[in-house]
């Protein structure tokens, strides 16, 4: 059936189809990368439930509330996250993941999607963790296309950046297929590559304790996506420093 | 009432047609050079789809997001159109002109305000060009000034058009010709733009003004095959290593 107007959005609220998902922590600047490359840790909301709740169909966010606790102005971005597979440096190796989910879009379905890379340190790299580059499908499917990974060594666990470097006029990418290794020595470190489906961007314009922002998804800030089970909500975020955030995110599951 | 006259029109036509979302994140990497008055850098345009579903026209992005760092930038994102090319070794390549748009039910000839020159392929000494163009009312064979680019600009070095526009021009139609005065190799293309989104703010931050609210541009209908363009501009914005990111949320147009 699927919820079509803010009263069923209510009523449905009303009958208990709602929840509020809580995410918090600190964020870690990457000190040995440049602006961009220098950001921040994803914070990560609670994961979405494993399966779909009786009556469920899929999970729609409504609203983001982000409370800023501390550390310097600048700007966040709420993404559901695909994940895009696994880099292990210290045994050089990779763990493949999903692709750039394939979706009924403008009227067409099974239309594949394609976006950026957030890559994640979840194992601080050392030193010689060396150079992994990624082959990739492009955003029109055209496989096989190369690129190194933007993430330099020695970058720490709980840091992240955004993957800016394509092959040729590249723009983003539907899926990784493999990764090879290159300038290793006794290397170390894993890192997680996100995919992004976007949810909202907000600033926190104040460095004081208290500062919030509300993204409006049904309203404002309109940004209506249906979430599958599992899925990871991740708070990304711009900042050449350390931060501190607590999350709100309200779901509605959809009938 | 129309799809777009309501809240609830947004919701239906999302679940019912599934809404277009990307983000695209893309790295400047050119050194830096600045170039003309308003100096700009034109980032890699997106593709919109071949095709859309049954009873979709196009896509009406209702919502986008967008961040470029450093100081002093802007991002101006928008339906980007080929207007024609000069080869500095060679001739002018044609284009196409801006296109008609259905804008609140009315068929209107639209006109660049938003007009640049990009180098598409590297200088290898300065070049100095300019062109013939219909203006917005229609008038034919106006010409611009003197257009300057530097020595070795490399892919990407922009320049904001419109201050050489003939007295009185504010927007372009149609680009017919483009003219060499100085240069040896490489090719410079001018690009139209209506503008779908600008980043606000004058230092590193977030434009995350909703375009529900954003009543100083009409909503351009993204129709298939049509890129979306992204323009820096701004004295800073050609530094190597500029980054933007735009978020973008699309409904079907019917």
């Amino acid at each position: 059936m699927a919820l079509k107007s803010v009263n069923e959005f209510l009523a449905r609220i009303s009958a208990g189809f709602g929840k509020n998902f809580v995410g918090m922590g600190n964020t870690y600047p990457n000190t040995t990368s440049t602006l961009y490359q220098n950001l921040s840790r994803c914070m990560k909301f609670q994961k979405l439930p494993s399966s779909l709740p009786s009556g469920v169909t899929s999970f729609i966010p409504t609203s983001l509330t982000l409370f800023h606790v501390s550390g310097p102005v600048g700007g966040s971005l709420l993404f559901a996250g695909v994940n895009l597979g696994t880099i292990n440096f210290g045994t050089s190796s990779f763990t493949d993941g999903d692709t750039y989910p394939v979706v009924t879009e403008l009227g067409t379905a099974s239309s594949p999607t394609w976006g950026p890379i957030i890559t994640e340190v979840t194992t601080s790299l050392n030193a010689g963790a060396g150079t992994a580059t990624l082959t990739y499908v492009n955003q029109a499917g055209t496989t096989g296309r190369t690129v190194a990974l933007d993430l330099q060594a020695s970058s720490i666990a709980g840091s992240a950046a955004l993957q800016v470097n394509y092959s040729g006029s590249d723009y983003g990418i539907r899926d990784i297929s493999s990764v090879a290794f290159s300038g290793q020595s006794a290397p170390a470190g894993v890192v997680k590559l996100w995919g992004v489906r976007p949810l909202a961007m907000v600033y926190s314009g104040a460095s004081s304790i208290g500062d919030h922002c509300v993204a409006d998804l049904l309203g404002m800030d309109f940004n209506l996506m249906k979430l599958g089970i599992n899925t990871e909500i991740l708070l990304f975020s711009f900042a050449t420093s350390g931060k501190s955030a607590i999350s709100e995110l309200y779901i509605v599951g959809d009938n | 009432m129309g799809a777009f006259d309501t809240w609830d029109g947004l919701i239906r036509q999302a679940q019912n047609y599934g809404p277009y979302v990307r983000s695209v994140v893309q790295k400047m990497n050119g050194a830096g050079t600045v170039a003309g008055v308003i100096p700009a850098a034109r980032f890699t345009p997106i593709s919109l789809p071949a095709s859309f579903g049954t009873g979709v026209t196009g896509v009406r992005f209702v919502n986008i997001s967008s961040r470029i760092s450093g100081n002093y930038n802007m991002l101006l994102v928008g339906l980007e159109y080929f207007l024609g090319s000069l080869n500095l070794a060679g001739s002018f390549t044609d284009g196409v002109p801006m296109p008609i748009k259905k804008i609140n039910g009315e068929s209107i000839q639209t006109a660049s305000m938003w007009t640049f020159l990009s180098v598409t392929t590297a200088l290898t000494a300065s070049a100095t060009l300019s062109l013939n163009y219909t203006n917005e009312t229609g008038l034919v064979s106006h010409t611009t000034s003197n257009v300057v680019f530097p020595l070795g600009a490399p892919v990407g070095t922009s320049i904001f058009l419109n201050p050489s526009l003939q007295g009185g021009d504010f927007a372009v139609r149609d680009v017919t010709n483009m003219t060499k005065v100085l240069g040896t190799t490489g090719v410079i293309s001018c690009y139209g733009f209506l503008p779908l989104h600008f980043s606000r703010g004058m230092t590193d931050s977030v434009s995350y003004l909703p375009r529900m609210a954003d009543s100083s541009l009409p909503f351009f209908i993204g129709e298939a095959n049509e890129s979306i363009g992204f323009m820096g501009i701004g004295r800073e914005v050609f530094y190597s290593g500029t980054t933007m990111i735009c978020n973008l949320y699309g409904l079907a147009e019917t």
